[in-house]
């Protein structure tokens, strides 16, 4: 890894936004606007290999990226919620460059590593898991 | 313009096949509130937003939700993969087979294609954003039939998080309105 990637931003000290593991479960980065349905619980997703932990971190930067996007549309003066997605997309551009080097391009102006890749499988609708137990 | 990214929003993985509930969740890609009909309906009515913070919110949920068409036909593609004609007739979908085989065609749950008489836009703000927020609880609604009828954690898991999107446009949407009404709209 390029850095350490730590889910729960403690000097970010805003308890009104998840962390980027809880906030990708349950689908919302914003305390006041989780609304869960019935009994249903929210599972974190359990990477099976290390290509899959990588991807995994991609998926939650991605997602809280654009959850502060939609957020900072409508309150774009919020200067601790813009950190916060400076931060996240800083790193979310690291992760995804180390991916990108190790596995698969996700866009195809990446696609500069020597060949042409951008058609090799798999494609986002391919099932990635063979195993059961893909929730914790 | 738009830039594929080659992924989805949350990863979808489903490993056992359920043609009846992929007929269900097909009607999130045809149906009357599916994210089809919600992406091209903030996609036309952001041209006629009244400011920076309306033009962006809905162009950025337009596209949020073309994302989220590819999670809803990628489950019904994982639901129905390597399908026997035993396993389609047994499933009652003769019908959508007879037309589309084992394809991805943007039908509800009942078999009516998709209709872009499903979306409104009035040029007026107000009208548009209650028909947004209409559009998003509606929505939440169909997810919680689906999430109702799904007994694999394969197939709820990714609806949970679906539903909760819902949510969340609906408060944003509701946001703007709020702040258009006070402005005088």
């Amino acid at each position: 890894m390029l850095f350490e990637f730590v889910t729960d931003i403690q000097e970010n000290k805003n308890s009104q936004i998840y962390d980027l593991s809880e906030g990708f479960t349950k689908g919302n980065m914003f305390v006041n606007l989780y609304d869960p349905y019935k009994n249903y619980t929210p599972r974190e997703i359990k990477p099976q290999t290390e290509r899959q932990a990588l991807l995994d971190k991609i998926y939650k930067l991605c997602f809280a990226i654009n959850d502060l996007n939609l957020y900072l549309d409508t309150h774009p003066n919020d200067s601790a919620a813009y950190e916060l997605f400076k931060k996240y997309s800083l790193m979310y551009d690291k992760c995804s460059e180390e991916y990108e080097s190790k596995y698969q391009v996700l866009e195809l102006t990446h696609d500069t590593y020597g060949k042409y890749t951008w058609i090799n499988n798999p494609w986002p609708w391919d099932n990635m898991t063979k195993e059961d137990s893909y929730y914790v | 313009m738009f830039k594929y990214d080659k992924k989805l929003p949350y990863p979808i993985n489903i490993k056992r096949k359920n043609l009846r509930m992929a007929k269900a969740i097909l009607t999130q890609f045809g149906g009357a509130n599916s994210e089809l009909a919600a992406s091209l309906r903030y996609f036309s009515q952001k041209f006629t937003m009244p400011d920076e913070c309306g033009a962006a919110l809905l162009n950025d949920i337009a596209t949020e939700e073309l994302g989220h068409i590819e999670m809803i036909a990628t489950m019904v593609k994982q639901l129905t993969e390597g399908a026997t004609i035993e396993e389609i007739k047994n499933a009652g979908i003769e019908d959508y087979y007879s037309e589309h085989g084992i394809s991805i065609y943007p039908v509800n749950a009942s078999g009516s294609p998709f209709t872009i008489t499903y979306v409104a836009v009035t040029g007026d703000v107000i009208a548009d954003l209650s028909e947004d927020m209409a559009a998003e609880q509606k929505a939440r609604a169909v997810y919680e039939h689906l999430i109702d009828l799904a007994d694999d954690e394969e197939v709820v898991q990714p609806l949970l998080f679906l539903r909760q999107r819902e949510i969340v446009h609906f408060n944003r949407f509701k946001e703007l309105y709020d702040k258009y009404k006070e402005m005088g709209y």
